[in-house]
């Protein structure tokens, strides 16, 4: 390295200094916003627990033969939806998933399927569209205004009726989600077809259940609510996880700022007292040539 | 008395022993007592009325949902649901108006879109007369 002078060293703490300045901001951010997150992801667990146990109260008295979107069918046409944020600066936040998912898709196109994806936030979209992968629909900017119910039954009419008309053989949703405020995973969950556990006890009510006015709207109904449901708590669990991530990741950079600030800080003083040292001797061999 | 529990996405509305639901089902309003037959249906927008013994009793305007009955309990699962006070009436207002602007002009959507389109309808004018803003709007009786 090139020596520098007291007054680079100077300027590059107090460049480190100002990088620190933001990232301990942007934690302040992320750690309201995360707070914010969970309450919203709290609230969806009560419809989320309910919903599974409609679910399988259904697959008691249903059979996949009832329903399109209950038929299963071979795999050769294979749907992602991959949610990521919008931004970055989250540590391994959006690549953990994009990974995942390239990964993914890479093996199902050796295995000879076809595989085509909607993305679900911009680092989704600019992966995607960077590595030339059949996007079925791009979706960017909805953490903040549309992250609701209206915007999930868009993507999942797309989904449901890319299903019934067997565009699709199968789909998957891969996102992040918090296990702890300073962890978070990545998931994939099947959507179609719709996966169901048969609970043993509850076999006999079969005969005395009444699906008014049909079997068939009563699914088509749920089925789709089911659907719209999975894929709103997706986008809140990935926004939850991302606010955690991104906290974490900026309490890392505020910590490596201070260590750096630290050691340019020794190297500045060493500097400094190098300059001294070298102007005392320049002083006092002038003094001794004019004796 | 039974337990019911009613709960939407993002809230869990009202849970508790009550005596009688009746909630608005596609096939008209339904009246739900103790030991009601095992029932699972459609709920459409309307407004459930939960009644306890000695109380006044609740009302809670909903949207599309389903209903379970089961054994021991009664599940409602709706979009969204809302005390009558809490109906957003500017919003509600604006978004019939948008469909409505839609609805006139359906020259290029497809079937599905149309359907769509007519289920915000639905739902904005039903919300709109809980609110008690739009008298016009048909609400399924008995």
């Amino acid at each position: 390295m090139a020596k520098l002078s007291t007054r680079d060293i100077k300027r590059k703490i107090q460049g480190i200094k100002n990088t620190q300045r933001i990232t301990k901001a942007m934690k302040a951010v992320s750690a309201a916003k995360l707070r914010k997150a969970q309450i919203l992801l709290n609230a969806t667990r009560p419809y989320s627990d309910k919903m599974y146990e409609l679910i399988s109260d259904l697959a008691i008295y249903v059979e996949r033969e009832d329903h399109p979107l209950l038929r299963v069918r071979e795999e050769n046409n294979v749907d992602y939806v991959v949610v990521t944020a919008d931004r970055g600066l989250a540590g391994a936040f959006n690549s953990n998933v994009l990974k995942r998912a390239f990964n993914d898709i890479k093996e199902l196109e050796e295995q000879g399927k076809k595989v085509r994806v909607i993305a679900i936030g911009r680092k989704a979209v600019q992966f995607f569209k960077a590595r030339n992968v059949d996007i079925i629909e791009a979706y960017e900017d909805i953490y903040r205004e549309h992250m609701n119910l209206t915007f999930t039954s868009q993507v999942g009419g797309i989904i449901t009726s890319r299903y019934i008309d067997e565009k699709t053989d199968a789909v998957y949703l891969i996102n992040n989600e918090l296990i702890t405020t300073a962890t978070y995973e990545t998931k994939v969950r099947k959507l179609f077809p719709i996966e169901t556990e048969i609970d043993l006890k509850k076999i006999d009510t079969i005969a005395r259940y009444n699906i008014e006015p049909t079997k068939e709207v009563v699914l088509e109904n749920l089925l789709k609510q089911y659907i719209n449901f999975q894929l709103y708590r997706a986008l809140v669990e990935s926004n939850t996880a991302e606010h955690a991530a991104r906290m974490l990741a900026m309490d890392n950079a505020t910590r490596n700022a201070g260590e750096a600030i630290k050691k340019w800080t020794i190297i500045f003083n060493k500097a400094r007292q190098e300059a001294i040292t070298t102007e005392l001797i320049d002083i006092i061999n002038a003094a001794e040539a004019l004796k | 008395m039974y337990k019911l529990e009613i709960v939407t996405p993002t809230k869990v509305i009202y849970s508790g022993e009550v005596y009688q639901t009746v909630v608005p089902t596609a096939d008209g309003e339904c009246g739900i007592l103790e030991n009601h037959m095992l029932l699972l249906t459609n709920v459409v927008p309307g407004k459930i009325r939960i009644e306890k013994e000695g109380e006044e009793p609740v009302e809670i305007a909903v949207t599309y949902g389903v209903i379970d009955v089961t054994g021991d309990k009664v599940i409602i699962l709706v979009e969204e649901a809302y005390l009558p006070s809490e109906i957003d009436v500017k919003k509600e207002a604006a978004l019939l108006a948008e469909v409505k602007e839609k609805l006139a002009n359906t020259e290029g959507l497809s079937l599905k879109e149309i359907e769509e389109l007519h289920r915000l309808k639905e739902r904005a004018e039903v919300l709109l007369k809980l609110a008690g803003e739009n008298p016009e709007a048909v609400i399924p009786t008995p």
